[in-house]
């Protein structure tokens, strides 16, 4: 009986095997004779079917995608392929096969999200990792082959751990990426191993087209060309091949013998995190709930260093049995990975969450990771005082953003336009007095016998200032400043407009 | 060779170190912000404000000078730490600040909504030790919360000045000022408690 692996790999013709290569031309002169890296290609070829996480071994089970108009078989089941489901038929065909064949629609999103988190997976064994979509990853491990041994003991761990995770894995190294994933993807069951050039020709020779992926009229043309394997292929005129089937076709090539090189988009660990911690005991105190979520803050921190990443805000979901989980974000002054600042400005916010009932379990999310500031560039810490940056960030947690302000002076005559918050300081000012308040819209006031009043008669101290300003921004004003004291000696700051006529308060000497 | 006896009820009494004797006002070395007026510095133990610790000023309404006052301090302290006006009446105008010297880049304006708000960014701006001086009208506070701000005053080596329009005061004050102008509109500024001092001392500010 043919093993559900023979089935998936000979649905092309049989391979050779890579030593029983057929002979090849003479390599041509390497471009770049130092081929110093090494390539290790895994290949899924059940990554369709393994994403489903229910799905028994002798379930007779296919997954299928719809291609134009038919509905084909991507991936079978053990129990589907020993009865003579094959990928690549239609489904029908395969329903005809085998009695009472479930059929699964293929989950494209859900097998991407796996093989990123393969790749995160495998980055412990390579530094460069890339993922080469539908179901392969690409490590370079010429830098890691030191550390684990050798590239066949590596290649041999790394399938126990794909395999403890509960994926069938054929693999491949090759000097180069594009060779290793091919031979991964045919002749991966035996996981080859070359590490020459020569090698590298010779076991890419002896691949059928089918390696190419080409699209199947083209595959087409070839067969009737009587062109099977790559050898052949490599054997014909270079020119000759480019004209024929396209110059993407020659390069490809080029790129698997090492003559050409290859680009690769190198992954990158996701930019989110989360951690999930489940209370000992249900409770609404924020003590236990904040000594429980240190310890999902310690792993995200070790997550952030380990990364050497920071986050500026992070999520605290809050699970409770039977109400609707309540949700806390926190934010940062600045991009940090300090456990201890967070955990303190989770507290803040905690003692001011309602809860609707005891809390089971907690959430840690940061949705960003950002790059770790090199040095506090902040404001708040011109004078390097991470305590008082610390304290800042409660008051701001616990007040709001806006309760927390910083004022500027701006190059403007106008008294209302003088001052900013959180704005940028020009560093300049006035020459006549100003007060230390200003309203934020001026009162206007009575005025008896042509002069001001507040509660009394008011003494004029000084002034008139005549400030005219603004005509050009449509905001001009043109006002005369006194400075008045009242009865009670308050001393104020008020000004005759000279286009409403009347007169307003604008400011207090305190 | 016999000392020589005292005298005096005076030299008898000066004699004593463990005796502690009103009026005298305590050693300079102390640390004290000067004021900015030598009038004040010289009425005040220590020649100027607590450097450590609350006080209190009292003023019957808004522009009497109970800013002006503070001021030449606020500007002082504001070159090397972090200041604070806490809960101001009305919006403070940053130009005013700025000819008055302070160092705008160290000064926040927080604007907490409660009472208890106010006295909590109060305690944890004292008990930091980069705030060297807390501006703060806190509105009612309980005792208990003004002794909290004295505790962390002292121990975050910051002064935390209690603005009292409304004329409530608190026990556990070092200093407690009373604000008003005369009839010139001069400010008059009636030292009503000084720890360290039994004298009430009334100083008349050219401000």
């Amino acid at each position: 009986m043919l093993s559900q692996a023979d089935l998936f790999d000979t649905a092309t013709p049989a391979p050779p095997a890579p030593a029983a290569v057929r002979p090849v031309p003479p390599p041509r002169p390497q471009a770049n004779p130092a081929a110093a890296r090494l390539w290790l290609s895994l290949h899924l070829p059940q990554l369709p079917l393994e994403v489903f996480p229910h799905i028994e071994p002798d379930d007779p089970v296919v997954i299928t995608e719809a291609v134009g108009p038919r509905l084909l078989v991507v991936a079978a089941s053990q129990a589907a392929s020993d009865a003579g489901v094959q990928a690549g038929m239609t489904a029908s065909a395969a329903q005809a096969l085998c009695l009472g064949l479930q059929t699964l629609a293929r989950d494209a999103e859900a097998e991407a999200r796996r093989l990123r988190w393969l790749a995160r997976w495998a980055s412990r064994f390579s530094s460069w990792v890339s993922v080469q979509p539908p179901s392969s990853l690409v490590l370079e491990v010429a830098g890691s082959e030191r550390l684990f041994g050798s590239a066949c003991e590596l290649q041999r761990s790394l399938r126990a751990g794909l395999g403890a995770h509960g994926h069938r894995v054929h693999s491949a190294v090759a000097p180069t990426a594009r060779a290793a994933g091919w031979l991964a993807g045919h002749v991966g069951r035996a996981h080859p191993l070359v590490d020459t050039p020569d090698a590298t020709r010779s076991a890419v020779a002896g691949l059928p087209i089918d390696a190419l992926g080409l699209p199947p009229r083209k595959a087409q043309r070839m067969a009737r060309a009587g062109l099977r394997t790559l050898g052949e292929l490599l054997r014909l005129p270079r020119d000759g091949l480019a004209r024929r089937y396209g110059r993407a076709l020659v390069e490809q090539l080029d790129q698997a013998l090492g003559q050409a090189p290859q680009a690769l988009p190198a992954f990158a660990a996701p930019q989110r995190f989360a951690a999930d911690v489940d209370l000992p005991l249900p409770s609404a105190a924020t003590p236990r709930i904040l000594a429980a979520a240190e310890h999902a803050l310690e792993q995200l921190c070790q997550y952030l260093r380990a990364h050497d990443r920071a986050v500026d805000r992070f999520r605290c979901r809050l699970f409770h049995d039977r109400a609707p989980a309540t949700l806390c974000v926190v934010g940062l002054r600045s991009a940090d990975r300090d456990p201890t600042r967070m955990a303190r400005l989770l507290d803040e916010h905690l003692n001011r969450t309602a809860l609707p009932e005891d809390v089971v379990a907690l959430r840690i999310e940061a949705p960003q990771l950002l790059p770790m500031p090199a040095g506090n560039a902040d404001w708040l810490d011109r004078s390097g005082s991470d305590d008082w940056l610390a304290t800042v960030e409660r008051w701001q947690a616990r007040l709001g953003t806006g309760a927390v302000r910083r004022l500027g002076t701006h190059a403007d005559h106008r008294p209302e336009r003088a001052s900013t918050v959180n704005g940028q300081d020009a560093a300049v000012w006035p020459a006549q007095p100003r007060p230390l308040y200003l309203l934020d819209t001026p009162q206007p006031m009575q005025v008896h016998d042509n002069r001001p009043v507040r509660g009394g008669p008011l003494v004029r101290m000084s002034g008139p200032e005549r400030i005219e300003q603004g005509w050009w921004d449509g905001a001009d004003i043109s006002r005369d400043y006194y400075v008045l004291r009242d009865a009670r000696g308050a001393r104020m700051w008020a000004y005759q407009d000279r286009q409403r006529l009347g007169w307003w308060l604008q400011g207090v000497f305190a | 060779m016999p000392q020589a006896r005292p005298t005096t009820v005076d030299e008898l009494l000066r004699a004593q170190p463990a005796l502690w004797r009103g009026g005298a006002l305590p050693d300079r070395a102390i640390a004290h912000i000067p004021t900015g007026f030598e009038a004040l510095d010289a009425a005040l133990p220590g020649g100027g404000w607590p450097q450590a610790g609350l006080m209190e000023v009292l003023h019957p309404n808004h522009g009497v000078g109970e800013l002006r006052l503070l001021l030449p301090a606020l500007a002082r302290l504001s070159q090397t730490q972090r200041v604070l006006l806490l809960r101001p009446p009305l919006p403070p105008h940053a130009p005013a600040l700025a000819q008055a010297g302070v160092h705008l880049d160290h000064l926040l304006w927080v604007a907490p909504n409660s009472d208890r708000d106010t006295a909590w960014v109060l305690e944890s701006a004292l008990r930091s030790t980069a705030c060297g001086l807390a501006i703060a009208w806190p509105g009612r506070l309980r005792p208990e919360a003004v002794r909290r701000l004295q505790v962390a005053a002292t121990e975050g080596r910051s002064l935390g000045i209690l603005m009292r329009p409304d004329g409530r005061t608190a026990p556990h004050v070092h200093l407690r000022l009373h604000v008003h102008t005369d009839g010139d509109g001069q400010c008059v500024v009636q030292v009503d408690k000084a720890r360290g001092s039994h004298r009430r001392p009334c100083v008349v500010l050219a401000c």
